[in-house]
């Protein structure tokens, strides 16, 4: 019987069988799902798909004053209700059965959105599958989950990997020895993941692992070195680089750091004079109404052109910096920093990081009679509310917060 | 008679950045002596926010950025970089 979910950090270990026992035996299942487990986020989907019951996933990452601000705070949020009867006894039953029943069907995920607050987006399973391929050359595929399972893109692997059987093993939180030992172990062939992981962990390996037949990357600007040192660890896996965002999905591939709008896409996809991609509001899920402006929605995104249709992605419109892969806006930072009263003045901005694209850093003021260290500690205090990825890493003292910003970025307001 | 390891200025000023990093860190630990052959990632659990906060640090010390060219993770990585 074929393994279904491997995950050493929180002792998973499924085979389909399990997985069928797992969805009829379970009395109980939840309308909003907050786990640290991937493995039950993915069941809890699965359960809901096939009682066509509502769905909100919500990132494990989310702190607890992000799910407040979202309305989830209390216990109450996180109900339970009864499972759906589920009377499916293989796993040829239980693929049928989800591509059949649930084409409408739709569940609540997170996008960081452009101000930075989490905002919910509709997707349906229509959407969440479009670009997923089933046939008897899928078989045996073994993927590395390298991807949190509430997010748009691992929703997608692990979709493809179920509907053709496939094995997955959990890789996301794992450290780089850990990962080259489950590759080997379990045969991996393929690879999904952020530019972020590629560059911490698969790029130290110092061994060959032959197995992996694709590697897939998306989300930021993957340099061609990093593709160059992949190979060697990898050399036979081709490599493809996929441009999709949580309100749409995969919008275009390629298979290095240049994209093309392909010719079927034209109507949907396009380059503004300011060069950011925009895409056509025809495409969006429900609920989508932020950013968006005629009938295009603004991806943020900003491209350059290399020759009259290839272009590569340069980063994300000015106000927001890319983290690790987390949109931040360092001028929300900034303005929670100022709610703290031993701070006179703060100035957030953004420094190139070459391991997370961008890290946020501070410069405050104190206000008059506060010291320094209490000045630095009250600010730590209030941004260890905020998202990791949010928070200012090094947080500096400075005596002419003006002098400090005019340096770091420049003011709207200074021409006038 | 105990004779402490010599450790260099480098080493020292690596050391007191890594635990300030560790004591913001949930569920971790500061440490008390840094070996040569310590992970950053494996050992002290340093994910790639960590990483970045640790290079900021260097970078306004030493003025070099560790993760320039390549990927480096052993803390003697590190203290290579520095003295280069």
């Amino acid at each position: 019987m074929t393994v279904f979910w491997v995950d050493e950090l929180h002792e998973r270990y499924l085979h389909y069988d399990d997985l069928l026992r797992e969805l009829k035996d379970r009395d109980k299942r939840h309308p909003v799902v907050y786990s640290k487990d991937p493995s039950e986020v993915l069941i809890e989907t699965l359960l809901a798909m096939l009682g066509d019951a509502e769905l909100t996933l919500l990132d494990p990452e989310f702190t607890d004053k992000t799910l407040r601000s979202l309305g989830y705070g209390g216990d109450d949020s996180f109900q339970t209700k009864p499972a759906p009867e589920v009377q499916i006894d293989d796993v040829e039953e239980l693929v049928t059965s989800l591509a059949n029943t649930a084409d409408q069907w739709s569940m609540t995920l997170y996008t960081s959105g452009t101000t930075g607050t989490p905002s919910a987006v509709d997707q349906t399973f229509a959407g969440l599958t479009r670009t997923i391929r089933r046939g008897e050359r899928f078989d045996g595929h073994v993927w590395g989950f390298a991807y949190n399972p509430t997010h748009f893109a691992g929703l997608q692997v692990f979709f493809q990997a179920l509907m053709n059987r496939n094995t997955m093993v959990y890789l996301f939180e794992m450290s780089p020895d850990e990962i080259g030992r489950l590759i080997d172990s379990y045969g991996i062939t393929h690879i999904s993941a952020t530019p972020t992981f590629y560059r911490l962990r698969l790029q130290q390996f110092t061994g060959v692992y032959e197995t992996v037949e694709r590697l897939t990357s998306g989300g930021e600007r993957f340099e061609p070195s990093l593709r160059d040192s992949l190979h060697e660890s990898f050399p036979n896996a081709e490599f493809r680089n996929v441009y999709a965002i949580t309100e749409v999905g995969s919008l275009l591939e390629s298979d290095g750091e240049l994209f093309k709008i392909p010719e079927d896409r034209t109507e949907q996809l396009t380059i503004s004079d300011d060069s950011e991609l925009l895409i056509h509001e025809s495409l969006l899920g429900e609920g989508v109404t932020d950013d968006v402006e005629g009938d295009w929605f603004h991806t943020g995104d900003i491209v350059e052109f290399v020759d009259q249709d290839h272009f590569r992605f340069l980063g994300r419109e000015s106000d927001f910096v890319n983290v690790g892969g987390y949109r931040v806006n360092p001028h929300q930072v900034e303005q929670r920093i100022y709610s703290v009263d031993e701070i006179e003045a703060a100035v957030v901005y953004a420094r190139e990081s070459s391991v997370t694209g961008n890290v946020l850093v501070a410069d405050i003021l104190p206000a008059d009679g506060i010291d320094e260290e209490t000045a630095i500690a009250k600010v730590r205090e209030t941004v260890d509310e905020l998202e990791r990825w949010k928070r200012p890493r090094k947080i500096t003292v400075v005596k002419d917060i003006e002098k400090s910003r005019s340096g770091k970025r420049v003011r709207r307001d200074d021409n006038s | 008679m105990y004779m402490p390891e010599e450790t260099s200025p480098e080493q020292e000023t690596l050391k007191e950045i890594i635990n300030d990093i560790l004591e913001k860190k949930e569920g971790a630990s500061t440490v008390e002596n840094l070996s040569e052959d310590t992970s950053l990632t494996a050992d002290l659990g340093f994910d790639s926010l960590d990483l970045a906060e640790m290079t900021v640090q260097l970078e306004d010390e030493y003025g070099v950025d560790v993760f320039e060219d390549d990927i480096v993770d052993q803390v003697s990585e590190v203290l290579e970089k520095l003295n280069k």
